[in-house]
């Protein structure tokens, strides 16, 4: 089920290469889809970065925690978000550089409490 | 808090090396035939120790080249159609051909391509002598040279981003300078470099020298930082704007 979700979200978002469902506390990508096979090793290194980047200023004053985070480079665009405050489930997408990004956050929020269950557990 | 310090030095270090071409596999979405040519460009720009760099168009390896401190030694296509070197650079018919060749090579290699990926080896035969400047295979390749000054840019990006930044500044030689913000402002960024920047830094060290940053903490407003050679730009911005403001910051890129 989470399979055909993200492969199903992927297609909908022009210009997006990957998308991930990993916990970034445990490091580890939960599932993923790709046009192409991405070797291990690439994984690690974007779940790492997405818990990086969703930890920042973790340790400082900051009273919430990183909600969405994108890095732009000119190789590629990350998105991480979480599925929801306080949760380390997050969805990780890599986009071509430039691609439309304006609605992928929404959708990639929904589809991330979806997958790690938070939906639910607000519904109930 | 002390073996925190230690190991985010460790993994700069770590990660620094991969830049420097120790260990290495890189990877870029293509959109355009340019983006397979910047990725290229970058590649062997960034490259500083002698390495092979190998170039794969969606998994399939297309051609290497031999490099070093930045510079181009020789290429060969997988295939073995097509090679060249840069040996002398005073020759400008032969540095001329071989320029050609090398567009013509990349150009062919990732047409229709998805995704480029470039591994990284240890040369084990001398790399060559000489080598071609990485900034000439920008100005071969039809690519503009990202300025050095990166000030305007920075302007630029302020002025066309309107209202959705709050507040801006660029931190140049340990000084934030203002472009927006009042006094109440300033210390929210002045606080941001002092205790957020050297994590999103973190973030941003690859073999590129310019990336955006932009993190959004439930529905407060958006932190963003945004880098190029060695200014920052430090913004506030409001919440929701993370899209519209990094598409912003692609258009005004140069190609």
């Amino acid at each position: 089920m989470i399979d055909t979700s993200l492969q199903a979200f992927r297609k909908d978002q022009d210009g997006c290469e990957i998308v991930a469902f990993a916990d970034v506390a445990a490091r580890t990508v939960l599932a993923w889809d790709s046009a192409l096979k991405w070797p291990q090793e690439h994984l690690d290194a974007l779940c790492d970065l997405a818990a990086r980047a969703l930890s920042v200023g973790a340790e400082g004053p900051q009273t919430d925690a990183v909600q969405t985070a994108i890095i732009a480079r000119p190789t590629g665009c990350h998105v991480f978000v979480r599925a929801a405050p306080g949760l380390d489930e997050v969805l990780c997408c890599v986009f071509a550089p430039g691609a439309d990004i304006d609605g992928v956050l929404s959708g990639a929020v929904q589809l991330c409490a979806s997958l790690s269950g938070a939906g639910q557990r607000e519904r109930a | 808090m002390e073996n925190m310090a230690q190991d985010s030095a460790l993994r700069h270090a770590l990660e620094r090396a991969a830049s420097y071409g120790i260990v290495g596999a890189r990877h870029c979405v293509l959109r355009s035939g340019q983006d397979g040519l910047r990725f290229v460009q970058e590649q062997i720009a960034g490259t500083v120790l002698d390495r092979r760099i190998t170039f794969l168009a969606d998994g399939a390896t297309r051609f290497s080249c031999d490099v070093a401190g930045g510079r181009l030694m020789r290429f060969a296509a997988e295939d073995g159609a097509l090679s060249g070197k840069f040996d002398d650079l005073a020759d400008t018919k032969a540095v001329a051909e071989a320029l050609a060749k090398f567009s013509a090579l990349v150009s062919r290699s990732f047409d229709g391509a998805v995704a480029a990926q470039a591994r990284t080896e240890r040369l084990t035969e001398n790399g060559g002598v000489c080598g071609l400047p990485s900034d000439r295979i920008t100005e071969a390749f039809g690519l503009s040279a990202i300025s050095k000054d990166a000030r305007p840019w920075f302007e630029r990006f302020v002025t066309e981003a309107g209202a959705m930044i709050i507040a801006a500044g660029y931190l140049e030689d340990g000084v934030l300078n203002p472009l927006i913000s009042s006094d109440n402002q300033r210390e929210t960024l002045a606080d941001c470099v002092e205790t957020l920047l050297p994590e999103i830094e973190a973030l941003t060290e690859e073999t590129t020298s310019e990336a955006f940053v932009a993190l959004a903490r439930g529905t407060g407003p958006v932190t963003l930082v945004a880098t190029r050679d060695d200014l920052t730009l430090i913004a506030i911005a409001k919440p929701e704007a993370q899209p519209a403001l990094t598409r912003l910051w692609y258009s005004l890129r140069p190609n």
